[in-house]
């Protein structure tokens, strides 16, 4: 089919949620993506806001109540454009993906939940997987982690370490100890990348062993934690299952990318998007947008040495900021380069960065981004409409600094819901 | 190989090492003998060069799946640099006797119909096997296809034979089908339902010369014979072309070959302008529909799994069977869009191989288990064969569903 | 506390180490000393070019007989951090060809073996030159390691922590009198002072040797040159590269196991440490490059870092490439009347060993013994074996499960546990940086960005982590790496930086850490 009343493009958070929206409010729907997104980059965890003012080292107890002020004092953030409400929605229909399954997300309410880094540091986010419940600072029982020799990105020693350095600093009231399981032992493979052994997770005789094994070496723990590689598809079981032959409270930690649940999160949402009826073409990337009196009429994708051309009433913009390849850095300029949008940005390369890699201030490049009005619709710098039946969503847009204030899934979500309700004017 | 065989721009550049395509190659999820897409492909790149031999033997494992391709964010070509990398060793080491035989059994076996019974009688002979697979590497747990006679071909150069539908006047234009050679001497009846419901609908169908696609080819790393091949079938689809059909496939991967591979690796005069003209059967059967000239079916009742051929996906044209096939009133589909088959043409019927294509497999045999579906739809027949010996269940290609909804009264 | 010994070596660089060797081969008791690690100057940031004295035969042939003879040595001794490539010098339609001539006349007469190549000949070598050069003369350069060479002669010199002293920073020469009789140190960490006493004193500190002669109360004639190097993601050339016009700023490309290393610039400063690449340097050294090798003008490249040469200003004025490139040894006695005091400084990388025998045959002369230098035939104990090669590597990729210790740490240049494992065998690990220096960890496209972490869980998981604040050395790491990808963050690179952001700071919330 080669018309659509809505195609939105990029397999992000911001992309997947567009989808999903539009999907439900009746509308024919065609997804593409470049490659599989970004959901399995991060941590499978939905950070609203963690820190505000951007270069506060404190980090945020009531997220809703600080985006209110951040509303006020950023109008141009997306989160303004967005407005609470439809925050709220947009998190509710998120949740609803996972409505009736043992796998499930939670938060804390009105809080957010500080919870553990593979580098034994902490981190704050809002919702979080029900399989890494168990895993926040407040809780003061001590924590067995588990490593594996042959999964490469998580070091329980190096964890633990780092862990108890805050503890004895006082600002964890736990310790933790670590152990690591040589994977040859209960595997035929010596290295294995961590959504190969999620799935061996999914094996009950490898739960098995693995319980065994970790059991003989607990101590007092009452709490034994596990990279996130509890199964894939059935990881709220999995879990359970491992509470039951350990006797502890069983919970997973984030690893460096790829990462399970963030995998889980995007296969959640393509098989609900495909259930749905949600055309879902991955692995080409859009190259041109059919404009004419600030109007598109189609996109055009190239899958070598064919270009197919979709046509729709309306289209979703949800590429990604450079990482995602939604912006390009060319030269000197930063540019859209699908659309052409106006790209805001400062003057010259040599103000992009600052001096640090590391700083309270963030890099001016982290502003860099297409100007939306309150409709998500693309402006320019004069506030001129570009293209009528285009909304744009996620780290694309500019006004925010996600990676200093901890707000990228929130901002993907709920510019995602509110570009997929969008309507053409 | 010269330098001119095939249009490559290398793209190892693109690499962030983001190690995407790791998490999603099937070869890698089984294996660790397997480098991976990501070291095999733009890692192992930057380490080659014509100053150093390839003595990267490990490239051999790829499947050739091109999931990588289609997940990788950054637009790098991991596959093409993976063959590319598999081509060069085989360049300098030679292709294996086996590996020649077997790329080219069935077309040759399609020209040699005579011989198919004392062929089929000898693949069911134990000791037969058992020497396959100590001299040739051919293992003997996988199941060698039964080969039909008449071929296709034979078949419809010798009609007319109807299906028991009339074959409505040819209103709707017509088309060239490109049948491949499996369908031609293992599959008859696909290439039958295509053009059963291609007749029902009001299209002459011809059927150009062709030859084997040489997709078996180059998937061992014979650059060269696939692209003999590929320059012979644009002769004769070309001409049909201009003649004003177009051209239709039934096989997913003789599709990816023509329309992708023939164009975009060989860079063969004529190859894009058979690209544009060239349709998956179910897409072109959708065009149809959008156009509102294709037949309604009748009601079939009917749980079926779907599953998506890896060339299908690569093909970026969505799932037209699955739109096809929601299409028949009474049918209930499951999707399952994620996996590889495992089978990867004749990957799978290596020796050396073998285990991995079933280990591969075993995820999608879960689920079809699971599911227990009245039949398993897909497109590709490498896909069919390798879900048969998984699962024992009924498997066919989306066409002879809707021709069995034509047949219904 | 007090130590004593014959000799004092200041300078943990290519030169020190080099002393270091021959003194111990002579059976000369020695203590060098470093301030920060080995390799700390203009030996860890250059650009790893085994000379052929090509470069130099027109203006400065003495000097271009000393780097050919050294090359010849250092093959022979130390074939295991060299790459034996070879070096063209090719010319533009714009060249002169008088220059051409001349070159070719001035390596005749230093016995610099060359070979003339028509175009057709030279991209056939190297198809990604323009094709628009006139012609290309082979010569024997090569790509050598200079970190695996310093190491090299210090571990066969002496033992970390007895006769070679890093993080150690000489605060005081003590003089009695007319002559030098030993120095005052101060280990850097802990602060604690401490004397040795010594025969003799060598100055062998690099670009910082003017600072050390001032703890003398004298002073050196020395200019200091920044030069600037970029390093592109893919080796673009198998041979190293030059233009063939008198040497000048950027027309050179060295190639370096999977990369190349463009270069360089030459600027003066009296800024030693903390160098930055200019945004202009940058563009610089791109164009110039790219007009030998066209494929650079879009590629990506992964870091930009620069080093300081001295040069020592011997009395004649002339810009900073003109002062003279071949090394100079000064006895203080003779040229300022203080005894036991000897400065060795200039020269290049290629020229160590024979700079380091002057300099131990004058001490030998001052010590009245006789004990001839044999450091030019006896091969380097840990460089006998060729070094890895790209195809090693390329074989190595398919064998992760065979062999066990075959887990690939650093993805980018398949770096495997048990090379890392090994590396780090029978050493006090001061941080990460030492540690990068003696393997390629970190040196491909993400520029250690995943293997640092990895590495920091491979020390805990084998206990050798110490107390070592890993997080600090983490984030230590990323601002080091952030100086040298900074100038070049445009394109893929901005991109790769972004990824490397959202796992720092988005997954392991290190900005928040303190």
């Amino acid at each position: 089919m080669m018309h659509y009343d809505v195609i939105v493009i990029g397999m992000g958070l911001a992309g997947l949620m567009a989808a999903k929206t539009a999907a439900e409010g009746g509308k024919s729907v065609l997804l593409l993506g470049k490659g599989v997104g970004r959901a399995h980059m991060h941590t499978g965890c939905i950070d609203l806001l963690g820190y505000y003012p951007s270069g506060s080292s404190v980090s945020v107890e009531n997220p809703f109540e600080f985006i209110g002020r951040l509303i006020e004092e950023r109008p141009n953030h997306p989160y303004a454009r967005v407005g609470i409400p439809d925050i709220r929605m947009a998190l509710t229909s998120f949740l609803g993906l996972f409505d009736g399954q043992d796998y499930t997300y939670f938060s804390q309410g009105k809080k957010n939940t500080v919870t553990l880094t593979p580098a034994g540091c902490t981190r704050t986010t809002y919702l979080l997987p029900s399989t890494m419940a168990w895993g926040g600072i407040e809780d003061e029982r001590d924590v067995l982690i588990v490593g594996f020799d042959g999964l490469k990105d998580f070091y329980s020693a190096y964890m633990a370490q780092n862990l108890n350095s805050l503890g004895k600093e006082g600002r964890l009231s736990f310790k933790a100890r670590p152990i690591s399981l040589p994977l040859s032992k209960f595997s035929a493979r010596k290295t294995a990348p961590a959504l190969v052994l999620a799935r061996f997770f999914e094996e009950e005789g490898f739960r098995d062993r693995i319980g065994e094994a970790v059991r003989a070496e607990l101590r007092e723990e009452e709490r034994v934690a596990f990279p996130a590689v509890l199964g894939v598809e059935r990881s709220g079981k999995v879990r359970k299952e491992l509470e039951e032959k350990l006797g502890t409270t069983v919970f997973e930690i984030p690893t460096l990318p790829p990462s399970v649940p963030g995998y889980r999160l995007f296969q959640a949402f393509k098989r609900h998007l495909q259930r749905n009826g949600v055309t879902v073409v991955m692995g080409f990337a859009v190259t041109e947008a059919l404009l004419r009196n600030g109007t598109c009429s189609g996109v055009t994708v190239t899958c070598p040495p064919l270009q197919r051309t979709y046509s729709a009433e309306m289209f979703i913009l949800a590429t990604g900021s450079f990482f995602g390849g939604g912006l390009e850095a060319k030269g000197d300029r930063a540019v859209e380069p699908i659309f052409g949008l106006p790209v805001h940005q400062p003057a010259s390369r040599d103000t992009w960065f600052g001096d640090r890699f590391f700083s309270d201030d963030p890099h001016p490049i982290a502003e860099f981004g297409v100007l939306v009005d309150e409709r998500l619709n693309p402006i320019d710098e004069e506030g001129r409409a570009v293209v009528r039946n285009l909304h744009v969503a996620g780290s694309i847009l500019s006004g925010s600094d996600p990676l200093r204030e901890k707000s990228g899934g929130g901002i993907a979500l709920s510019t995602g819901y509110k570009a997929g309700k969008g309507e053409f004017h | 190989m010269t330098k001119e065989s095939v249009r490559i721009e290398d793209k190892t550049d693109l690499c962030i090492r983001c190690a995407t395509c790791m998490e999603f190659c099937p070869v890698l999820k089984v294996t660790d003998r397997f480098p991976g897409p990501k070291q095999a492909g733009p890692g192992g790149q930057r380490f080659r060069g014509e100053e150093v031999p390839p003595v990267d033997r490990c490239v051999d494992l790829c499947i050739g799946c091109s999931m990588c391709e289609l997940v990788c964010t950054s637009g790098v070509d991991i596959y093409r640099l993976n063959l590319m990398a598999k081509v060069k060793y085989y360049d300098e080491h030679g292709i294996p006797l086996r590996d020649r035989i077997l790329a080219n059994f069935n077309r040759w076996m399609g020209r040699m119909p005579w011989a198919t019974s004392l062929v089929n009688t000898m693949s069911r002979v134990p000791l037969m096997r058992g020497i396959l697979d100590r001299l040739f590497g051919v293992d003997k747990r996988r199941p060698l296809p039964d080969l039909q006679t008449p071929t296709f071909r034979q078949w419809f150069t010798r009609r007319p034979e109807t299906h028991g539908i009339s074959p409505e006047p040819s209103a709707n234009g017509r088309v060239g089908y490109f049948y491949g050679c499996f369908t031609n001497v293992g599959e008859v009846d696909v290439g039958k339902s295509v053009i059963g419901v291609l007749e029902h609908n009001g299209i002459q169908v011809t059927v150009p010369e062709q030859d084997c696609c040489g997709i078996p080819m180059l998937g061992g790393g014979d650059l060269e014979s696939a692209r003999s091949l590929a320059q012979k079938n644009l002769l004769s689809l070309k001409a049909a072309i201009d003649s004003g059909m177009d051209i239709v496939y039934s096989s997913s991967t003789c599709g990816y070959m023509i329309r992708h591979e023939y164009a975009d690796l060989f860079g063969l005069p004529g190859a894009e302008e058979v690209s544009e003209k060239t349709y998956d059967i179910c897409e072109y059967l959708m065009s149809l529909h959008e156009k509102k000239l294709l037949k309604r079916p009748s009601e079939i009742r009917a749980r079926l799994a779907y599953f998506s051929p890896c060339h299908v996906r690569a093909m970026g044209v969505g799932l037209p069977a699955l739109e096809l096939l929601k299409l028949i009133p009474g049918i209930q589909v499951e999707l399952i869009d994620e996996g590889c088959c495992g089978l990867g043409g004749l990957y799978g019927y290596k020796k050396e191989k073998y285990e991995i294509s079933m280990e591969i497999g075993k995820d999608l045999a879960d689920q079809l288990f699971e599911l227990k579906p009245d039949a398993v739809v897909t497109d590709c027949e490498g896909c069919r064969l390798q879900i048969r010996h998984l699962t024992g269940m009924k498997v066919v290609h989306p066409i002879q569903v809707l021709l069995d909804a034509y047949l219904e009264k | 506390m007090e130590m004593r010994t014959q000799v004092v070596i200041i300078g943990g660089g290519i030169t020190g180490a080099g002393i270091a060797r021959d003194l111990a081969q002579r059976g000369i008791e020695f203590i060098l000393m470093e301030k920060g690690g080995l390799a700390n100057g203009a030996s860890g940031r250059n650009h790893g070019y085994l000379h052929s004295g090509a470069r130099y035969t027109v203006n400065d042939p003495h000097a271009a007989r000393e780097c050919i003879q050294e090359n010849r040595i250092l093959k022979k001794i130390a074939p295991g951090c060299i790459e034996d490539t070879g070096g063209l010098f090719v010319s533009l339609p714009e060249d002169n060809r008088g220059f051409r001539n001349q070159f070719l006349k001035s390596c005749e007469e230093v016995e610099i073996p060359t070979r003339c190549l028509t175009p057709f000949q030279a991209l056939e070598l190297e198809p990604n030159l323009s094709p628009d050069i006139t012609g290309a003369i082979e010569v024997p350069d090569g790509a050598i390691d200079p970190f695996l060479l310093v190491f090299a002669n210090i571990e066969e010199a002496g033992r970390y922590g007895e006769e070679i002293l890093t993080h150690t920073a000489v605060n005081r020469l003590i003089q009695s009198r007319d002559r030098i009789t030993g120095v005052e140190a101060s280990n850097i960490e802990t602060g604690e002072p401490f004397t040795v006493g010594a025969d003799f004193v060598i100055n062998a500190a690099g670009a910082w040797a003017d600072r050390v002669a001032r703890l003398a109360g004298l002073s050196l004639p020395l200019e200091v040159s920044k030069g600037s190097m970029l390093v592109s993601n893919r080796r673009v050339s198998h041979r190293v590269i030059h233009r063939c016009r008198p040497p000048s700023d950027g027309d050179i490309v060295v190639p370096n196991h999977t990369v190349s290393i463009l270069g360089t610039t030459s600027i003066n400063t009296g800024e030693l440490e903390k160098l930055s690449v200019e945004p202009g340097e940058v563009s610089f050294l791109i164009d110039e490059a790219s007009k030998m090798l066209p494929s650079l003008k879009g590629a990506r490249f992964i870091r930009a870092y620069a080093g300081v040469r001295p040069l020592f200003k011997s009395d004649s004025g002339g810009d900073s490439r003109e002062l003279s490139r071949g090394f100079v040894l000064l006895d203080h006695e003779l040229r300022d009347g203080v005894k036991n005091f000897i400065t060795i400084t200039g020269g290049k990388l290629v020229t160590f060993r024979l700079m380091a025998q002057r300099t131990v045959d004058l001490i030998c002369e001052k010590m009245g013994r006789e004990i001839p230098c044999k450091t030019h035939i006896t091969p380097l104990e840990k460089l006998t074996r060729g070094g890895k090669g790209r195809g090693e590597y390329l074989k190595g990729l398919g064998q992760e499960a065979e062999r066990g210790d075959a887990e690939i740490i650093c993805d980018c240049e398949l770096i495997t546990r048990g090379e890392l494992e090994q590396a780090l065998a029978g050493l006090s690990l001061k941080g990460l940086r030492e540690i990068l220096h003696r393997t390629r960890l970190g040196k491909g496209t993400c520029q250690g960005a995943f293997c640092s972490y990895r590495l920091l869980g491979m020390l805990h998981a084998m206990g050798k982590a110490g107390a070592m604040d890993s997080n600090s050395q983490l984030k230590g790491f990323l601002e080091e790496r952030w100086r040298g990808v900074r100038p070049v963050l445009w394109g893929d690179q901005l991109r790769e930086h972004q990824f490397i952001e959202e796992i720092y700071l988005g997954i392991l919330n290190l900005d928040k850490a303190k």
